[in-house]
Formats: structure tokens, C-alpha cells, sequence
């Protein structure tokens, strides 16, 4: 099934931030907030994860509304 | 009576209710019981998916690992985020595949595509063993949960047992709708206990939440990097973590069934979305009470208990009480779906194909 360029996109935001939350990304993070553990008195490394957890929640959200592959029902 | 025990009661007592209403609408077959004729709207199926699959853990587990292994423990979010993505992605084709060959469960599908009944058999016997330890977790949640709001009344052990006969007859009256009704009024309970119970208990030690992690970084500077104080939260720990839970829920029965439960696929578009939302949004305090818990009560010997500890201690015994009984709906809203699953596949996986 060919997948049109909202669903890419979606699709690609969703394993961006998956790679964003995980090593070797997620060292580099850790290293950092391990100089600087707080950013705006939260944990630096927290704020990294819920950024993240956000663009991914967002980019579902979107494409459930927009992507019109999803909106499609089955054929029974 | 004290307050906690009558609040507990009370709480009892409005289960059974609904799931005695959600019995009058009940059809007395075993797909009305198995997935209720796939009629679940977004906001039934949305909590029923969200409470069922978070447990006990999400007051007891969760607070607790976060006290005693730092940060780290927000690995947790990639298990929120996107089981509601593979919810989507697999529900869907579940759910057109129930609707066109009329499965309601997933030995019964696999049963087809191998041609051997012998396969679903054989996935209902190792589901259901990996299912009922699980169902032991709730009760003992549960059992704890009794103990501490009867203020030690209703022993531990006697809690357990309670725990396990409301959910039989929760699951015995309502079928799956029953048990998608009570698991709503659940999950609703479970995130305002969580968040405003988390905000609250925040509020009466520190002006804000950026405070207390400021004062709690000078307690316990090691919990806000990985590995964690004692060196736990690895990056292979990470990754494994996730992968297992993100993963492995979807061969959870009592999950696989909510797939089959939607009215359509617009009903299961949103409700993954919405799964995703909620499960991330009820732990948004969890790590500040974990880690202020650390200045308040340092040295805990069960960090599990940091969260409704600090609740009996720092807020109003009703509140407290009532944000306990969210906890209570944890346990009990995983249980009953647990037990409704173990249920579905004795009556078609087991007993039909024998």
C-alpha cells in the first residue's frame, strides 16, 4: 500500500522520536544533564523524554485527525 | 467505622451498581460477554484499554521505582506513548478480522491461519498461565490497599480475597460491558487520584513543582541521571524494558480482546489516540512525589507505599482515602478485565473446541 506524504510524516516523527529516546541519542543526553541536571529547576534528562513523549503523542494525534488512509473503513 | 473503611464500602458497593445495571442490557451469549456485540463507543474503550493495562503499578509500582532508581524510570513513558500506536496499527486488522469471520479472540484466529486447533489451544494455555500470576498482582495490591485505608481492620489477606470475589461477580454480571463501564468510572477515578493526588501532595511540602526538585536535587543528586542511584537503569536495561512492555501487552488476552470491542474503526482510531494521552498524562507528577518523598521520608524499607504513605500523612484522611480508592481501581479495574479474558478463553478457546 502506497502511503501518502501526511502518513510519512507522521510516520517518520513517530521513529524520530523513538530514536531521540533511546541510546546512543539518549547517552549523549545523559551525559549532558549529568554537567547540568536541572533545566528551568526540572530534571534535565525528564524534560529531554517529555519533549519527546509530546512530539510523538502530537504527530499520532494529527494524523489520526488529517491522514485520510485512517479514515478509510474496511471493506467487509 | 473509620473513614477510609466507609469510603471503601461506598466504592464497593458503586461497582457493583454499574455492573448490575450493565447485566439488565446484557444478551446471555457469549460474544455479548466476550466483547459486547462490538459495541463500545471512543470514551468506553479508550478507559477500558487505559485502566485495564495500567495496574496497581501505576500507584503502588511506579512512585516506587522512581524513588529508588531515580529518572530512569520515565522509560516508563515510551510503554505509554506507544502501545496506543500498535493499538492502531494491529486493533484495526483485529477488529475488521473479527468483524468479517467473527473471531473474538485471538487462539481463534490463529486456529484458522494454521488450520489446527491444536495452536489455539496451546496459546490459550500459555496466555492464561502468564495472565493468572498477573491477576495475583492486583489481588495483592488490592490486599495492601484494604489494609491501609481500614486503617488495618480488614487484614491484607482477608483484602485479597475480597478483591477476588468482587471481581468474579463484577465479571459474572456484566460481561465485557460490565466490566467496560466499571473500568471507565475507574479510569476516571484513577487519573484525577493520580495527577491532583500527585499535585496536592506536592503543593502542601513545596511552593511549585520546579522547588522540589530543586531541594530534592540536593538530597539525592544521583536520581537525576542514569544509571540511577544503584546503578540499575542501564541503556541495556532501557531499551529492554520497553521493548518487553511496549511489545508484550499486545499478547495480553485481556488487551487483544478490547480490539474486538469497537463499534468501528473510527472508535479505535481515537481511543488509541486518547490511550496514549492518558496512560502518559497520569504519570506527569509521579517522579517529583517520588523524589520529594526521599526528603520527607528518607530510608523508606518498602518505596512501593511512598505515594499513599504520603498521602495519609500530609493530606486530609478523606482525600486521602478517596485517592486511594483510585488506587484501588487500578488493581481492580486490571483484575476484572483479567479475569473477564481467563473467562472468555476457558468458554471458547477450551470448552467449545473440546
Amino acid at each position: 500500500m502506497r502511503l501518502s506524504k501526511g502518513e510519512k510524516i507522521v510516520y517518520a516523527l513517530l521513529i524520530l522520536s523513538l530514536i531521540m529516546i533511546n541510546p546512543p541519542i539518549l547517552n549523549l543526553i545523559n551525559n549532558y544533564a549529568k554537567q547540568n541536571p536541572l533545566t528551568g529547576n526540572f530534571p534535565t534528562l525528564w524534560l529531554w523524554l517529555q519533549i519527546w513523549y509530546v512530539v510523538a503523542m502530537a504527530s499520532f494525534l494529527i494524523g489520526a485527525a488529517k491522514i485520510k488512509n485512517w479514515k478509510k473503513d474496511y471493506r467487509r | 467505622m473509620n473513614t477510609g473503611l466507609i469510603i471503601l464500602i461506598l466504592y464497593t458497593l458503586s461497582l457493583l451498581g454499574i455492573a448490575y445495571y450493565a447485566s439488565l442490557q446484557d444478551k446471555k451469549n457469549i460474544k455479548n460477554f466476550a466483547t459486547a456485540d462490538s459495541s463500545l463507543g471512543i470514551f468506553l474503550l479508550t478507559l477500558t484499554f487505559s485502566a485495564t493495562y495500567h495496574s496497581s503499578y501505576a500507584f503502588l509500582g511506579a512512585a516506587g521505582y522512581a524513588y529508588k532508581n531515580g529518572i530512569g524510570w520515565w522509560v516508563n513513558g515510551i510503554w505509554t506513548v506507544f502501545p496506543g500506536v500498535l493499538f492502531w496499527i494491529l486493533g484495526r486488522r483485529f477488529w475488521f478480522l473479527g468483524k468479517k469471520y467473527g473471531y473474538i479472540s485471538l487462539p481463534q484466529f490463529l486456529n484458522d491461519v494454521y488450520q489446527d486447533n491444536r495452536i489455539g489451544l496451546l496459546t490459550t494455555v500459555i496466555t492464561m498461565v502468564f495472565t493468572l500470576p498477573y491477576v495475583a498482582m492486583q489481588a495483592i495490591g488490592s490486599g495492601y490497599i484494604f489494609d491501609v485505608m481500614s486503617d488495618g481492620k480488614l487484614s491484607y489477606e482477608l483484602g485479597a480475597i475480597i478483591f477476588l470475589l468482587i471481581m468474579i461477580v463484577l465479571v459474572w454480571l456484566g460481561g465485557m460491558k460490565g466490566v467496560a463501564i466499571t473500568d471507565a468510572a475507574q479510569g476516571v477515578f484513577m487519573w484525577i487520584g493520580l495527577v491532583i493526588g500527585s499535585y496536592i501532595v506536592i503543593k502542601a511540602n513545596f511552593p511549585s513543582v520546579g522547588d522540589a526538585y530543586t531541594e530534592a536535587f540536593k538530597v539525592i543528586p544521583d536520581h537525576f541521571t542514569l544509571p540511577g542511584p544503584y546503578g540499575a537503569v542501564t541503556y541495556t536495561d532501557w531499551v529492554s524494558r520497553w521493548a518487553l512492555v511496549t511489545l508484550g501487552m499486545m499478547m495480553f488476552p485481556h488487551v487483544t480482546l478490547r480490539f474486538f470491542a469497537g463499534r468501528d474503526l473510527r472508535v479505535l482510531k481515537w481511543s488509541a489516540v486518547f490511550s496514549s494521552i492518558y496512560l502518559t498524562t497520569i504519570y506527569v507528577f509521579t517522579p517529583a512525589v517520588a523524589f520529594i518523598g526521599h526528603i520527607i521520608f528518607p530510608n523508606m524499607a518498602n518505596p512501593d507505599i511512598i505515594f499513599p504513605e504520603m498521602l495519609l500523612k500530609l493530606t486530609p484522611i478523606v482525600f486521602a482515602s478517596l485517592v486511594i480508592s483510585g488506587a484501588l481501581a487500578a488493581s481492580m479495574s486490571t483484575g476484572d478485565s483479567q479475569l473477564h479474558a481467563v473467562a472468555t478463553m476457558i468458554s471458547t478457546d477450551v470448552y467449545k473446541e473440546i
